[in-house]
């Protein structure tokens, strides 16, 4: 159905509200794409009533919250509409003694911290979101962002419980639930962690909290050589020392230690870990500049980032392969993931890819200029690309949400 | 001779020769007292004797058995021990279940991945056991850890006692192979984290064998703990030991394990294990691990906050020795109900923890209301409520009861915001109380995902999702199943 712009605000404006309503700018744009409007909805309800409309007529759609993770992947096919959730925010429940909360998916990080981090509860969402507070709830769970404490706590797949979320024909439905273990159903949630807003609009969820540990100290180990990392990493995972992250980092050849906990228990592990391994415990200044650096350091130089993920035997050999790469790498060394920084040009992207496919892992693209995203991620297999289409299928069979966004040619 | 049903809807003779050719004569049973053996699972309430067995013995035969029967539109069920309690393993009177029991092989140990590969018939302990010499554990540990099976735990997102700090099955799968309902084999993951595409096996764990037959998992396996320190503390009352249990979380402590007994759970269990519990009306029994000093700071916390809370008694074992016995009481629990009630009804229900001590209020209520007694032991770190509830099956209208109770226990769980089931699954025994938690576009949206996998609805259809054929148009109304009718399936 073929609709001038102009027709296109009328509908957007009865669907959404007037004030939720204006045209695209320049700095509006998805990986280079402009789109028309930008809606933002100050509901549920708006957000399900523009996504119907849009579908109706045919119009593609694309989710943003705060724009930090946009750019990242193909470029959509097509942008009518820009859908902005950052009008969805606030806290609609926390229960402190459940260490849970339910809150709309256009607030940001930065304010959940603030709203379960009062002296009454000190709990934390305990996501790095790749160092992005300003990131939205939303947008953790469309680009599963995650850092370097995913090696105590996990990524957004593991803390996500449960969401509310909009079907491009504007169906409002809810998966998982408020409680912290619950086989009752699919978990849908799986599936929208990471989907890029291609399957559905995540409006609220429902997320488990951790408490925030009273005392935290950095140990660093300098001089590592990739020969020697997985020994670091075996010895890392059995000592006795709660360990919430575990960076290495090339081509400084550093770890990178985070031990949580009591003041008296964090203490005496950092010390004991550090002269198992031959490192050193930061100070607490140290340790501050050392961990905001570690959480802006794939972003603070331009070129490639591009999420790698190995056997998590085999980070030594990644770490060993990145000289001749020209790149530098953070990697979360119990779990052989991380990120990977190239020069961003197509000789680099694929020497980069053919090394990590080579010793068994694979590629996902974070910030690759276009072009560069089917070079450097690497293909799903034929069976996993069939299902995603016949997903997207029944879920948006026409097509509305984020066209093209998932690369491969899917729809 | 009585006809038979299965004469007349017996499997296809070409099919059974098709299948023969697959897997070999002696793996394909079609006698009908070989099939009785696969008529339910652990929930025996559901029966119905399949149309045939098939035992294939790779991904390569599963996959030819699943092409035969799509070819023919027979609809199957995957099936590993058979210890679910949800009836998720039931077959169907016109089906074939696909036994997984020869897939047993653990095909690989990679401790420097800190990962394990295993046929899906490999049992869960079984997979411990091979990483236990050299330090590792595998997390997952649901009471049935001796038989039951990796393919059953995938399929269920099994948990167990000690997964309120390290999490359930899906937490501990990283990859799987997967035969769709079509036949076609689809690689999900593997040893490495992250990979390309959406999270496929997060939604085909927890499914219940409705998106696919595993034929291969990836599994993670994790360090043992340094320390271990095991508690027990006993309340004057079961809502004290509740609050206990809010304010343990609260104060930034997980235990690796923390479990409730009441006082009719602890009545069964003194008398059949002699675990020597403090007297109480219930008894908290917690798990800490992690390194030495930080275990004993933690124990110290716990047994603060359970003193806080009313505890009459707080004990540290002294060693292994106690540990493992204050451990023998809780596991022998369910076991030990025998020694106090002839039949009893295990329902599963979560509720959110601060809630424990009003829903455990409101469990007591329905007991005197119904003239039952409810044995509760259960999770409660998580808040995963098990409640037995105690009847004499010999007589009816006892048993009619007992199903009232569990009823109303799962309805005072979804009324303070829980969830129907925690870990023992939807199944076709909760089938019609989906609408309970579930709007009409939930389960709308569940009803595509599966549709995305198996469009024709072979795979172990008639679980999870309810239809009007097997839950009636409104909720609540019972209708007999036309398998029922024709006497091919009963309703126990």
């Amino acid at each position: 159905m073929v609709s001038t712009a102009t027709e296109i605000g009328q509908v957007l404006r009865r669907a959404a509200g007037a004030p939720a309503v204006r045209p695209g700018t320049a700095p509006d744009r998805v990986a280079g794409v402009r789109p028309l409007w930008v809606v933002r909805p100050p509901g549920i309800d708006e957000v399900a009533a523009a996504l119907a409309a849009a579908t109706s007529h045919g119009w593609a759609v694309v989710p943003r919250g705060s724009g930090g993770g946009l750019d990242w992947g193909p470029a959509p096919h097509r942008c009518d509409v820009l859908l902005d959730l950052t009008g969805l925010d606030g806290v609609l429940e926390h229960v402190a003694g459940d260490l849970v909360v339910t809150a709309r998916a256009g607030m940001t990080v930065a304010a959940l911290q603030q709203a379960v981090g009062t002296p009454a509860a000190r709990q934390r969402l305990m996501v790095d979101a790749h160092g992005r507070p300003s990131a939205t709830l939303g947008g953790l769970v469309a680009t599963a962002a995650a850092g370097p404490r995913r090696h105590g706590y996990g990524t957004p797949r593991d803390l996500l419980l449960g969401a509310r979320f909009v079907l491009a024909d504007g169906t409002v439905a809810r998966t998982g639930g408020r409680v912290v273990k619950n086989v009752a159903g699919y978990d849908l949630c799986k599936l929208l962690v990471g989907s890029r807003g291609t399957l559905a609009v995540v409006v609220e969820v429902t997320l488990k909290l951790h408490p925030d540990p009273a005392h935290h100290a950095l140990v660093v180990v300098d001089g590592v050589s990739a020969a020697a990392l997985p020994g670091l990493v075996t010895a890392i995972r059995r000592a006795p020392a709660v360990v919430t992250a575990a960076q290495a980092l090339w081509p400084e050849r550093q770890l990178v230690l985070r031990v949580e906990g009591s003041r008296e228990a964090t203490i005496a592990e950092a010390g004991a870990l550090a002269r198992e391994l031959g490192g050193r415990v930061l100070t607490e200044a140290l340790g501050a500049r050392c961990w905001s650096r570690l959480l802006r350091r794939p972003w603070e130089r331009p070129g490639a980032v591009v999420g790698v993920a190995v056997p998590p035997g085999r980070a030594g050999e990644l770490a060993e392969r990145l000289g001749e790469l020209e790149g530098s790498a953070s990697l979360s060394a119990g779990l052989g993931v991380g990120t990977v920084r190239v020069a961003d040009d197509p000789a680099a992207l694929d020497r980069l890819r053919g090394a990590v496919e080579q010793i068994g892992g694979w590629c996902r693209a974070y910030r690759v200029s276009p072009g560069g995203f089917e070079r450097v991620a690497t293909r799903p297999e034929p069976g996993v690309l069939r299902l995603m289409a016949n997903l997207r299928g029944q879920l948006d069979p026409s097509g509305t949400l984020s066209p093209g966004r998932l690369g491969w040619g899917l729809p | 001779m009585t006809p038979s049903l299965d004469a007349a809807v017996g499997l296809p003779p070409a099919v059974a020769s098709a299948l023969r050719r697959v897997v070999g004569s002696a793996w394909l049973l079609t006698d009908p007292a070989a099939c009785t053996a696969y008529a339910c699972d652990g929930l025996t309430s559901w029966r119905a004797r399949p149309l045939a067995v098939v035992l294939p013995q790779t991904t390569d035969e599963t996959q030819q058995v699943v092409r035969v029967l799509a070819a023919s539109r027979i609809p199957f069920v995957a099936r590993g021990a058979g210890t679910g309690l949800s009836g998720g393993a039931l077959p169907r009177a016109d089906g074939v279940v696909v036994g997984l029991s020869r897939m047993r092989a653990i095909l690989g140990v990679h401790l420097q991945d800190e990962r394990v590969t295993v046929e899906p018939g490999v049992t869960n302990q079984a997979v411990t056991l091979a990483v236990t010499a050299a330090g590792y554990r595998y997390a997952p540990d649901p009471s049935s850890q001796q038989v039951c099976t990796i393919g059953g735990n995938l399929a269920e997102n099994s948990g167990g006692a000690h997964c309120l700090k390290l999490g359930f099955t899906t937490h501990h799968v990283t990859g799987a192979t997967l035969v769709l309902a079509d036949g076609e084999i689809v690689r999900l993951g593997g040893r490495a984290l992250d990979p390309p595409g959406f999270d496929l096996l997060g939604a085909v764990v927890g499914s219940e064998g409705t998106l696919g037959i595993v034929t291969e998992v990836v599994l993670r396996v994790v360090p043992r703990p340094a320390a271990v320190a095991t508690l027990v503390a006993a309340f004057d009352q079961a809502a004290a030991a509740g609050a206990a249990v809010s304010a343990i979380i609260a104060r930034g402590v997980i235990p690796a394990a923390l479990e409730m007994m009441d006082r009719t759970a602890l009545e069964a269990i003194e008398a059949a294990a002699h675990p020597d519990y403090p007297p109480g009306d219930a008894v908290l029994l917690i798990e800490l691990d992690g390194p030495p000093g930080r275990c004993a700071e933690e124990a110290a916390l716990v047994a603060a906050c359970c003193r806080a809370a009313g505890a009459t008694a707080c004990r540290l074992a002294a060693d292994g020795e106690e540990a493992s016995r204050f451990w023998r009481g809780r596991k022998a629990a369910f076991a030990a109900m025998g020694r106090i009630s002839p039949h009893y009804y295990v329902q599963d229900g979560v509720v959110p923890r601060t809630r424990l001590p009003e829903v455990l209020a409101a469990i007591r209520q329905l007991e005197a209301e119904h003239g039952l007694r409810v044995a509760n032991v259960f999770h409660a770190g998580d808040g995963n409520l098990h409640p037995l509830v105690l009847f004499d099956g010999s007589r009816p209208e006892q048993r009619r009861r007992a199903e009232v109770v569990a009823t109303r226990i799962l309805d005072a769980c979804l009324a303070v915001g829980g969830s129907l089931t925690g870990e023992h699954g939807i199944g076709r025994d909760k089938l019609c109380q989906m609408p309970k938690q579930f709007s009409v576009a939930d389960q709308m949206v569940m009803h595509r995902l599966r549709a995305a996998f198996d469009p024709q609805g072979l795979c172990n259809p008639g679980k999870v999702l309810p239809t009007p054929r097997l839950c009636g148009e409104g909720p609540g109304v019972y209708r007999p199943h036309p398998a029922e009718r024709a006497q091919v399936a009963e309703r126990w």
